[in-house]
């Protein structure tokens, strides 16, 4: 029994070391048949990110890659560009392909889509695109052929961010949720604010989610706090700005003629805004709060 | 500089603002009403030719009609010598900002007709430069009197649009200095000495602007559109919260929604309320509308 277990051990913790150990380009793809390498794979890292991506960059920077490896292979006159990024932890892959997929296709990896010309998908703490400057059929098997192989490179697979869990279902727009952690995607869906007056940053975790509740689209914010004070006074400051001094009550109308509403959970902040009704507002907040204490 | 937080309650609370917050952060196209032309307001001109693009090549001498016509307008005059005659002197060293991004650049006709209708206003050829990364080395750039800002409108990762007023980050020795907040303070770059003063003329292109961007390098033709036209004015700020009125009217349009961008072109609003660097309300902005009117989405 012991020698089945140490075997057991010793095969995980092998199998994690040399996964862990491997470099970046080892996920790269072997030769892809009829297409030639354009020049050498490259990596770039947080440092030199700016370099290689002209007014991209700042997505991945706020998800906390940390570098990714990029190779360009070419036919004729078309071109693909093969992108694996490390972004350290699974939830940050996660927060990239949220950011960027409007309908999960589940193709590849934990995740994915296919745009004309680009394949995204992310498994474990890797976001991969490959793409094409032109799109046929031969082009498309291709992109596929290679997304299979970065797929099967990667071993391992990581964990949805909890938080995840805690979407209330009923109206949600199908994959209409956003995962982040820094403030600037606050307003991905529906603007909210310029400035990060609710404290988001590395250590908080959130979630922005879309819904068609009454013929009408609403959203649903949670944010993690490390604690429970600290959600309490995003919610203070969430009131300051959008709620009339007089109000105690969790929602209020505004000058539009939507509802929004607010309120915490142990370290849970909830916000609903642009909702039809107060109404609501309330099923949301508690629905989100009954997903909060589900064992 | 204090930095006050401003919610979409807060746009909506201030009338005044409502119309700027409406046009600018949130994503349906702003309704505007006839009003009597005004000399206070700020003109802004948007010229298009349906012939201009001809199998997605610029054809030039099409384009260079459209810019006349535009500076005509502006400058109220009646040819384009004149026009230009009020935009630059002949001893003027000249630097034209332009912008080279692979996928969607200024046009090199457009680059061209600017060092033409230069030379034709008398400054010496050796007083011209175009130049994109490289201002700050370029010695036309470096004893420049004059600017011309020019580049395509587009959907940018991080600061929701990139148009005129981020067309200058290049002056900076530290570009990425500016990306706080979603590049909210971009109008200080027109602060900076090298740029302070001198720019004679803004044009936003807007031949084949680009509305959504997906993927790393933010870029899919299928998010491009052929809308053929040009915004011109002395106004940066005026130009470019013209031009994302467009942009988001073609994103509604697209697809099937108010899709807003993401995230908001904020820094263009605080180029006005915060910098005061021009004007982005609608209401004070003089639009003319010149050429071809189909589907303007304005």
């Amino acid at each position: 029994m012991k020698h089945t277990l140490l075997i057991v051990f010793l095969m995980t913790f092998s199998s994690s070391t040399q996964f862990k150990s491997q470099s970046i380009t080892d996920l790269l793809p072997g030769s892809v048949e009829g297409w030639t390498l354009y020049k050498p794979d490259k990596i770039y890292t947080s440092e030199t990110l700016y370099d290689y991506i002209d007014g991209g960059a700042e997505l991945y920077l706020s998800y906390g890659m940390k570098e990714v490896a990029s190779r360009i292979i070419t036919q004729v006159d078309n071109e693909i560009r093969i992108e694996i990024f490390d972004m350290v932890e699974a939830k940050n892959a996660f927060g990239v392909f949220t950011h960027t997929r409007t309908h999960d296709e589940k193709l590849f990896g934990q995740g994915s889509q296919y745009f004309t010309g680009t394949q995204i998908f992310w498994k474990d703490n890797y976001f991969i695109a490959i793409t094409a400057n032109d799109e046929n059929e031969s082009i498309i098997n291709t992109i596929q052929c290679i997304a299979t192989e970065i797929d099967s490179r990667i071993h391992s697979s990581g964990e949805i961010p909890q938080i995840v869990d805690l979407i209330p279902e009923m109206g949600l727009e199908a994959d209409g949720y956003l995962y982040f952690h820094h403030y600037i995607w606050l307003n991905s869906y529906y603007y909210i604010a310029n400035d990060n007056f609710l404290n988001i940053g590395p250590d908080t975790d959130a979630i922005l989610a879309k819904y068609h509740l009454n013929d009408r689209c609403c959203f649903l914010l949670i944010v993690k706090y490390s604690g429970a004070e600290i959600a309490s006074e995003a919610e203070n400051a969430f009131r300051k700005q959008f709620m009339e001094p007089e109000n105690i009550l969790p929602y209020e109308r505004i000058e539009d003629g939507s509802w929004i509403g607010v309120d915490t959970k142990e370290q849970y902040l909830l916000m609903v805004l642009n909702a039809f009704d107060s109404e609501t507002v309330i099923h949301l907040i508690q629905q989100a709060e009954e997903n909060i204490i589900k064992p | 500089m204090k930095k006050n937080t401003i919610t979409r309650r807060q746009l909506l609370k201030r009338s005044a603002f409502a119309a700027i917050g409406s046009s600018l952060f949130f994503s349906s196209p702003l309704r505007m009403f006839g009003r009597p032309r005004n000399e206070n307001l700020t003109k802004v001109i948007l010229v298009r030719d349906k012939s201009v693009l001809e199998n997605e090549q610029v054809n030039a001498s099409v384009l260079e009609q459209m810019l006349d016509n535009a500076l005509m307008e502006l400058t109220d005059t009646l040819d384009a010598v004149s026009a230009w005659r009020k935009i630059l002197k002949p001893e003027d060293v000249l630097g034209i900002k332009t912008n080279v991004w692979n996928n969607l650049a200024t046009p090199s006709q457009l680059e061209q007709i600017l060092i033409t209708k230069a030379k034709k206003t008398g400054i010496a050829e050796n007083n011209i430069s175009v130049s994109d990364r490289g201002v700050l080395t370029d010695p036309v750039f470096q004893r420049a009197t004059a600017l011309i800002n020019v580049r395509p409108m587009r959907t940018h990762a991080w600061a929701g649009v990139g148009s005129l007023l981020k067309n200058y980050i290049m002056f900076s020795d530290r570009p990425f200095s500016y990306h706080d907040d979603s590049c909210a303070d971009l109008a200080k770059l027109w602060e900076l000495p090298e740029v302070k003063g001198k720019t004679r003329l803004n044009i936003l292109v807007m031949l084949t602007p680009l509305f959504h961007g997906i993927g790393p390098h933010h870029f899919n033709k299928k998010y491009t559109w052929e809308y053929k036209g040009m915004i011109v004015g002395f106004d940066p700020v005026a130009i470019d919260a013209t031009g994302l009125r467009i942009i988001q009217a073609k994103r509604s349009e697209f697809f099937g929604e108010d899709t807003p961008l993401n995230p908001p072109a904020k820094h263009i609003l605080l180029a006005d309320t915060r910098h005061h660097l021009g004007t982005a309300d609608p209401n004070k902005i003089d639009l003319i509308k010149l050429g071809w009117k189909e589907d303007l989405l304005i």
